[in-house]
């Protein structure tokens, strides 16, 4: 605090933040920093990420507040979300089917992990759940011999867990679709005509047209799905002049059928839960479901199943026509179903370093996106009505500039465009922004923080956008700037808050 | 009206000048002539080939007999006996095209309709009704019917003698099909496995042999799926017994590992099936927990192998505890019973 309201510090809208925080601030920002030490000269200290917090899972079970029968609901979903696929459900260890003809992976689970089912990527050395990229795998599980396919360059056992998209077509027409890492031509349960061959990524990466994506955790998010839209865009109202101060727009990604607010996905691009699952089905497994029906390929010959491949079953597994909702319901219905009762993650924030950091977070400006607080609206679900939770997500999208935008458009979001990250659980998380470029290798969250910021010296003095949609500067920039001035003391205050979501 | 392809309106002329009237003979059974150049068409490519290679001397002969029922037929059922999904798929986006363009002609109306029948078989009995409402005296259709209501899925025995005496009176002394074909056959390696009756040359290439009895097995769960003549308790059935022939694959790689001293390759096929029984812990779909159960923990048994018996058993307990399901708890506890000595260190079971 100390730096950023101090003589170097030329932003004068934080000004008026600065006089209110400056006592309370200042006066609590040199206690409980879990990373320098006392009566030591502090000149050497760097911020730097904690890195991801250990102890329990802060997420993972159901939410408080369940009746009983609603949390077997709960665990019988949860294993279907963990359930493997093989192309037809013949493979032993992998009794659902539909997988293919391309897919990214054979699970939700496997991809969705850390730090517990529902999460996002794993790590082999860090965090709770501590295995390799299980795509590093897929090349050769389940191939004929000589058969095996190769891992994509940028898949690594300690990366993250990624889908590709080509942003052109080869025509030059805009593409942003997922390309499949691998297809099952090969595998022992393939159709015996079924050649087709995996994209040629190392082209693509070479024409620099491949952008990643990583898997998003879905803790909590059924309290998300029962946030009002008049919640958000009340909630999105109340920043507005502070905002504009800061230099941060923010609209909702909308869909194009009600005008409602989308919240879910990178770019906000889904409306629902339900719409969720069936486009991760389809798109990561290749499983055609009830809600994206068609299979993505064009390979007749490696289309092994009817479709839908996931649908509502009329008859149980002991052929009769009753059930619990599980049983008969399609897949995908059961991944929203586990989604929309996983709980959120737990916080920990408990030291003056974290209590110190959540206050600068606000008094900075991150919290103008990554807003606290919002409000359920009334739920099927016991005890979970009118439930206050935490998010730190304005679900808004906003412009980042050059240096993040993916030049991919999905709904109402531009090639710059990106929902603001939900922050909650990011203390027990491994790789960050869209494409887990931000890795425990290059900084972490410190590295994150700084790839919000963008400026683009090549637009004119007065020019806020490129011709193709990016804005020359970063709505987070004055935040980021913001960051860079405090102290490396408040800075790791900062991190440590993060750290403790 | 089985002296000529009946129709209606501008369709039919235009067919009729393409390809002319068909006799009631060519509506029964193909001419001699022409069932020489299918018989030609269907050897041209070697049974090894693609499912590609082996359609396009078909597509070719229909191109060259556009109007003829006989190589049309043949053409469809090479997909209904060998085609996957995205064939059958391909084949019946063909024929509503041809159908589409064909307006009102029962000739297309029925090849359109053939191409549901074992696929979607209630809207074949219903396109089929449509063609013969143009011509009641469609042989053809009336075939295909008898077919369908004599099926064990739709049968009717009524339904199926009236179609029956209709075809046969329009085409004396032909014959029905027999719907649905039947499935590839299931494999038979490892019964003669349990029987003992490998034969030297296989038991020198077990591995090979494995692989093709599974791959067998995969092709016929798979044709299965793909036909509604087969009930789905059949599908669950057919579909469960390939999940099981998997185990028993894996075991006897695993023995046959242990046998020729490639204690490695036995040790990490064990890993893996291992780790597939533990997620299968966690699976609502795993009909055969008690079997990969017993399989995973016998191969431990039998190689004196106490303690990652008992480390498997540990892990199973815990993905349990992680993932409640009373109905798998049981079922591991007579497993566990049953390996009870073992676990001790001794190896008394062997399943």
């Amino acid at each position: 605090m100390r730096a950023v309201c101090s003589s170097r510090s030329v932003n004068s809208q934080i000004l008026a933040l600065c006089m209110v925080l400056s006592a309370g601030a200042l006066a609590q920002s040199r206690g409980g920093k879990s990373n320098s030490q006392p009566n030591q000269p502090n000149v050497q200290f760097q911020a730097r990420d904690p890195g991801p917090r250990g102890g329990a899972a802060s997420a993972g079970g159901p939410l408080s507040g369940l009746s009983t029968d609603e949390q077997n609901f709960f665990n019988e979903a949860r294993a279907v979300f963990g359930e493997v696929d093989s192309v037809s459900g013949g493979v032993a260890g992998e009794e659902g089917s539909g997988l293919g003809p391309t897919f990214n992976a054979n699970s939700c689970a496997a991809c969705h992990a850390q730090p517990a089912m529902g999460g996002s990527s794993p790590h082999p050395r860090l965090g709770q759940v501590r295995v390799v990229n299980p795509q590093t795998t897929f090349g050769a599980l389940d191939r004929k011999p000589g058969k095996t396919q190769p891992t994509p360059s940028f898949i690594t056992a300690d990366g993250p867990v990624r889908e590709a998209r080509f942003i052109k077509n080869p025509d030059g027409t805009n593409d942003g679709g997922v390309h499949g890492l691998f297809t099952i031509a090969g595998r022992v349960d393939a159709p015996a005509g079924c050649t087709l061959a995996q994209p040629d990524f190392a082209t693509q990466l070479k024409n620099n047209n491949v952008i990643f994506r990583i898997p998003t955790p879905t803790f909590g998010l059924g309290l998300v799905e029962n946030t009002t839209d008049e919640t958000l865009r009340a909630n999105l109202a109340a920043t507005a002049s502070d905002r504009a101060r800061f230099g941060i727009g923010g609209v909702f990604n909308t869909t194009g059928n009600d005008g409602t607010i989308t919240r879910f996905g990178w770019k906000a691009q889904n409306k629902s839960l339900v719409v969720f699952a069936g486009e991760a089905y389809n798109v990561e497994q290749g499983v055609s479901n009830e809600v994206f029906n068609n299979e993505r390929s064009a390979s007749a010959a490696c289309f092994a199943n009817p479709t839908p491949e996931d649908h509502s079953h009329l008859y149980n597994e002991a052929g009769g026509l009753t059930g619990t909702v599980t049983e008969m319901s399609g897949d995908a219905v059961s991944f929203a179903n586990f989604m929309r009762m996983l709980a959120p993650p737990a916080a920990t924030t408990d030291s003056r370093s974290e209590h110190n950091g959540k206050r600068l977070f606000t008094a900075i400006g991150c919290a103008l996106c990554h807003s606290a607080t919002l409000t359920t609206n009334p739920s099927i679900f016991n005890g979970q009505s009118g439930v206050t939770y935490h998010p730190y997500s304005d679900f808004a999208l906003h412009h980042m500039g050059q240096n993040l935008a993916d030049f991919v458009g999905q709904g109402g979001a531009g090639a710059d465009q990106f929902r603001t990250a939900p922050l909650w659980g990011v203390g027990q998380r491994i790789f960050f922004l869209h494409d887990g470029r931000s890795t425990p290798d290059n900084g972490g969250l410190i590295d994150a923080i700084n790839q919000h910021f963008s400026h683009n010296s090549r637009c004119g003095s007065n020019q806020t956008f490129t011709s193709d949609g990016v804005a020359c500067d970063s709505e987070a920039n004055t935040t980021v700037k913001n960051f860079k001035n405090l102290d490396e003391d408040d800075q790791q205050d900062i991190l440590n808050f993060l750290r403790s979501l | 009206m089985l002296a000529t392809r009946p129709g209606s309106g501008l369709a039919l002329l235009v067919l009729l000048a393409a390809a002319g009237p068909l006799s009631a003979r060519e509506l029964c059974q193909a001419g001699a002539g022409l069932q020489r150049e299918i018989d030609q068409a269907l050897a041209a490519a070697p049974q090894s080939a693609s499912f590609e290679e082996r359609v396009a001397p078909l597509r070719e002969l229909r191109e060259k007999h556009q109007g003829d029922l006989f190589v049309h037929l043949v053409y469809q059922d090479l997909f209904f006996e060998q085609g996957i999904e995205g064939h059958l798929k391909e084949l019946m986006e063909e024929y509503l095209r041809l159908q589409v363009q064909h307006e009102g002609d029962p000739f297309y109306l029925y090849l359109s309709g053939r191409t549901f029948e074992g696929r979607g078989t209630r809207r074949a009995i219903a396109i089929l009704q449509q063609a013969l409402a143009l011509d009641p005296g469609f042989a053809p259709a009336w075939r295909t019917l008898a077919e369908i209501y004599g099926s064990t899925a739709f049968r009717d025995r009524g339904k199926e003698a009236e179609a029956r005496r209709r075809f046969l009176a329009a085409c004396p002394g032909s014959a029905i099909a027999r719907r649905p074909l039947p499935p590839p056959p299931h494999s038979t390696f490892f019964d003669r496995l349990r029987e003992s009756r490998l034969s030297p040359p296989e038991e020198e290439a077990l591995v090979a042999q494995v692989q093709a009895a599974l791959l067998q097995d995969e092709w016929r769960a798979l044709r299965i799926r793909l036909f509604d003549f087969y009930p789905p308790a059949e599908q669950q059935r057919v579909l469960h017994d390939l999940q099981a022939e998997y185990w028993r694959a894996w075991s006897v790689l695993v023995r046959h590992y242990r046998r020729t001293g490639e204690k490695d390759k036995a040790d990490e096929l064990l890993a893996d099936m291992e780790n597939r029984l533990v997620r299968l812990g966690g699976s609502r779909r795993a009909p055969t927990f008690s079997l990969a159960a017993r399989t995973v923990l016998g191969l431990y048994a039998e190689a004196h192998q106490p303690e990652s018996l008992r480390a498997a058993l540990a892990r199973l307990r815990q993905s349990l505890n992680e993932r409640p399901d009373a109905k798998r708890a049981a079922e591991l506890a007579r497993v566990q019973a049953a390996f009870a000595s073992a676990e001790g260190g001794a190896a008394r079971h062997s399943p």
